[in-house]
């Protein structure tokens, strides 16, 4: 089946009649990708929950001000972005946790993830993302899984092409050096 | 030896899992949600709209008052005009302070005034002294 484009959904979004319908197709074509984008760096599938709802609550919202100045998908993953991180530093607050020691609890949390199927090099890898500091953690999440151009990470965070080319250099040396065996 | 660890594709594959139905079930439950939302916004528009109908009625209600009040203070046609003796009572209850020097002054002042001072003979001066009990040794001293 041929993919709905962006252009026209937000065309039937913006007609009264056909908005919830448009809404709903926005929702069914981007789901995954947001979910898996927010499960990655919240790591639990509740909060990925909570957030991906609060995502689309905020889409849904702010959708008929997009102007189509940036591309519809780098702009639900500003949206999906910032909610994760809003997400996490609520945490941090609730829970009192320290900046410096702030992805400890996403490591407990992946340690006794019971829906988390990989082996051990598989689980050693991921704990060793979420050692790296959270901006360098959404920059190589978005290149590596999610395939995205440095340009369009630039668009979403709003950093330049050669600062994340320089941080996804640096998080990938970190990463092999933490999973290499002793 | 061991052999070095790239990161490579074979680290892509997703080891983290959802529940059942998970996804085919998301869009039912947003769509729940923003009908609950839509729901309470237009609550609250019509709770804004009552608040603010109420609002508005009251402070026309206040305008009209004070503009009354002040047509009435400002022009009003039928000022009280208060007697001589109204005055006098007014006086001898303390409701109004009168400064007796500069009310003499300003009688004096007034050029038709007849106080009729070359009228008073000396027996009614004393007379009048007699009557409200004067000391004459203070009359004396002054």
């Amino acid at each position: 089946m041929k993919e709905i484009s962006d252009h026209t959904i937000l065309n039937q979004f913006r007609n009264s009649e056909t908005r919830e319908f448009a809404f709903n197709l926005l929702v069914s074509k981007y789901q995954q990708k947001l979910y898996w984008h927010i499960r990655r760096l919240v790591i639990s599938h509740e909060d990925a929950d909570d957030v991906l709802q609060e995502t689309f609550i905020k889409i849904w919202n702010a959708l008929e001000n997009f102007r189509e100045a940036s591309q519809l998908y780098t702009w639900l993953y500003r949206i999906a972005t910032n909610e994760s991180i809003t997400h996490l530093n609520k945490k941090r607050k609730r829970f009192f946790i320290p900046l410096f020691d702030s992805e400890n609890p996403l490591i407990e949390k992946l340690e006794s993830d019971t829906s988390f199927d990989g082996d051990e090099l598989q689980k050693a890898f991921q704990k060793a993302i979420l050692t790296l500091p959270e901006k360098q953690r959404i920059i190589f999440n978005m290149k590596y899984y999610d395939d995205l151009k440095y340009e369009e990470i630039s668009e979403i965070l709003g950093t330049s092409v050669g600062a994340l080319k320089a941080s996804y250099h640096i998080a990938v040396k970190k990463i092999e050096k933490i999973i290499q065996p002793d | 030896m061991n052999e070095k660890i790239n990161i490579d594709e074979k680290f892509k594959k997703n080891n983290f899992q959802v529940p059942e139905n998970y996804f085919e079930q998301f869009s039912s439950k947003i769509s729940e949600r923003i009908v609950a939302l839509e729901s309470s916004e237009k609550n609250k528009k019509s709770k804004f709209s009552y608040r603010s109908q109420l609002k508005l009625a009251a402070s026309i209600l206040i305008f009209i008052s004070l503009s009354f009040a002040g047509y009435k203070f400002f022009f009003n046609e039928n000022p009280q005009v208060l007697n001589n003796i109204q005055i006098s009572e007014l006086i001898e209850n303390d409701y109004v302070n009168i400064d007796d020097e500069y009310l003499l002054y300003e009688l004096l002042s007034e050029e038709n005034v007849d106080l009729q001072l070359n009228s008073i003979e000396d027996q009614d001066v004393i007379s009048y002294l007699e009557d409200e009990s004067i000391d004459e040794s203070i009359l004396l001293n002054e």
